[in-house]
């Protein structure tokens, strides 16, 4: 492959003109653990963990227009294998890793064959379904998952285990998934995902097995919810149940819907504010997570599209239209 | 025959909307397909394509049995559809609604690495261009007049390449004026690319003046199939038009 770097560049900032904003962006994030608290970066980290896990489920939601309701299953199905291998197996970090990246993907394939049988609803309540049988599992099944004391004693690469330097391999992964998922997105691939959220029987009579299609999507994205659930064991040093319960996947939506599901950077916006947000107000205010209902509330009936709003529809429509008959066209 | 259906029934409980069709179509031609409302045309258009399945007979596209294949496979083998209230993609472009129909007749559904926003630049807009929506390349297509909208879904199901085109009620909804233009379109385009096309059509002056061949259907079953001068003259469908029972 002779990829120039240029190349990519350029594609991952194919649907955001404003270089600028990127450029900055980034820089912003690189030099933030050099002047802010040492106890914020712990925070900061966090935000890139879940605006993976926010921009891998978007690639479900927004592009392609399923509803995926549960998705931390795969951010629990990634932490636990991966924390499970660790400390039951006692495996070292690198396989642990390939191996719990490997679990996810089979998981994944079997979740996703067994949700996408029926219809479009069918799926977001199946999806949800598996959630909750994830959840009960993890309660009960103590031996090995550690029930609601969950498993402690996750290790860091050593090289990495700092503060800081955990923040910069985090940013390093979470930016190298970023590429590999926006040219995804922006490929031909992509392109057919815009279509199923518009019209799936058209892209059935076009020739598209767009089951096999559903599945291939689901699967990537629930990969990108392993590798953020394996980063987010090695933050906090363990795998907890709160990492599969249901409130996460609400949230994860919330921050795509927040931030703008229709755009590549929105999950990572929301992902910023939903997580300072709750870890900065909920010191002050018992119940934040009633604020959080009442944010979301006025986005979905307000701001459609959330802050990084699509560009709004086209509708550059030349006056002399077309193929104009004397009597006009009844308007479609 | 690139098309052949044999005894083809559909039963919605107890109607049968669709009663023992045996059609034959040959390479090259066009046919229309008339018949009052609820005569099953429709219906036998999904039959054809298996968006419903029938409850008995077959269907047979270039020798080949496609009765039981699921619908994106009939299409993957050249059957294309024109639905009767136009299928698009709303909030995409012209030029994006196009794209992806290239994208899926070239195959390219799975390919996740090439940059996709123009891809297959030239041939969508050689599609746009022959369906004369050129000025509208970037208008999205749910802002289009209905007309246009009609000619964006012959333009989407044009770019599969089919051999065969079904359309159902193509000049619906339009004004006559822009019924003909859709159709000289699709007459103009049909000759450069030897299509076969199979169209139902309410408009009497559009089917005598397009098609080559005309099948009737009253009540499920077809009363006749002929040239247009032998239906204008049947007896039978005269009577049908007129609402006579036909028995």
């Amino acid at each position: 492959m002779n990829l120039k770097v240029e190349d990519l560049m350029t594609r991952i900032i194919i649907r955001n003109k404003p270089i600028g904003f990127l450029i900055a962006g980034v820089i912003i994030v690189a030099v933030l653990p050099l002047i802010i608290p040492s106890q914020w970066i712990q925070l900061f980290t966090q935000v890139l963990i879940m605006a993976l896990f926010a921009t891998g489920l978007n690639m479900e939601m927004g592009y392609a227009g399923m509803m995926p309701l549960g998705q931390a299953t795969f951010l629990g199905l990634g932490a636990y294998s991966f924390g499970i291998l660790i400390v039951k197996a006692h495996m070292s970090l690198a396989p642990a890793i390939v191996l719990a990246l490997f679990i996810c993907l089979i998981v994944n394939a079997i979740i996703g064959f067994l949700c996408l049988r029926g219809k479009p609803m069918t799926f977001g309540l199946l999806h949800m379904a598996f959630n909750i049988l994830f959840t009960t599992i993890v309660a009960k099944w103590i031996p090995i998952t550690g029930g609601d004391v969950g498993l402690s004693g996750i290790p860091r690469p050593h090289i990495f285990a700092g503060t800081v330097p955990f923040y910069y391999m985090v940013l390093g992964l979470v930016l190298i998934c970023y590429l590999i998922i926006s040219t995804i997105m922006n490929s031909p691939f992509g392109k057919i995902a815009q279509g199923l959220r518009e019209n799936e029987e058209r892209l059935i009579f076009l020739g598209i097995n767009t089951k096999r299609y559903q599945l291939i999507l689901f699967i990537i994205s629930g990969f990108f919810a392993g590798v953020a659930g394996i980063l987010l064991a090695m933050l906090n040093r363990g795998v907890f149940s709160s990492y599969v319960q249901i409130i996460l996947s609400a949230q994860a939506m919330m921050m795509c819907l927040i931030g703008g599901a229709y755009s590549f950077w929105g999950p990572t916006l929301g992902a910023a504010l939903i997580v300072i947000f709750s870890n900065t107000v909920s010191n002050y205010v018992f119940y934040w997570q009633g604020i959080l209902g009442v944010i979301m509330i006025v986005t979905v009936l307000g701001f459609r599209g959330g802050i990084l709003r699509k560009r709004s529809v086209k509708t550059n429509v030349p006056d002399v239209s077309v193929n104009k008959s004397p009597s006009g066209g009844t308007a479609g | 025959m690139i098309l052949k259906t044999v005894g083809l029934s559909k039963d919605f409980g107890s109607l049968r909307a669709v009663n023992d069709v045996s059609l034959e179509i040959k390479e090259g031609t066009i046919r229309a397909v008339i018949g009052p409302n609820g005569a099953g045309k429709t219906t036998l258009f999904d039959l054809i394509t298996n968006r419903t399945h029938p409850t008995s007979g077959k269907v047979y596209f270039q020798g080949k049995d496609i009765t039981y294949l699921p619908p994106y496979k009939i299409v993957k083998l050249g059957i294309g559809k024109c639905f009767q209230i136009s299928k698009l993609f709303p909030e995409l472009t012209v030029f994006e609604n196009i794209q992806i129909a290239c994208i899926s007749r070239a195959r390219k559904v799975f390919n996740m690495y090439s940059p996709g926003n123009n891809a297959m630049r030239d041939e969508v807009l050689q599609i746009i261009n022959s369906i004369g929506l050129t000025v509208l390349t970037d208008a999205s297509a749910g802002y289009l007049s209905y007309g246009d909208q009609r000619r964006l879904e012959i333009g989407i199901t044009l770019a599969l390449q089919p051999t065969l085109l079904l359309l159902d009620e193509p000049t619906a909804g339009v004004s006559r004026a822009e019924g003909y233009e859709v159709m000289k379109l699709i007459k103009k385009l049909a000759s450069e690319r030897a299509l076969t096309i199979v169209f139902i059509e309410h408009d009497m002056d559009i089917v005598f003046n397009y098609a080559e061949e005309i099948t009737v259907m009253h009540q499920g079953t077809t009363i006749a199939t002929g040239a247009p001068e032998a239906i204008k003259s049947n007896k039978q469908v005269q009577s049908c038009y007129l609402g006579e029972t036909v028995c």
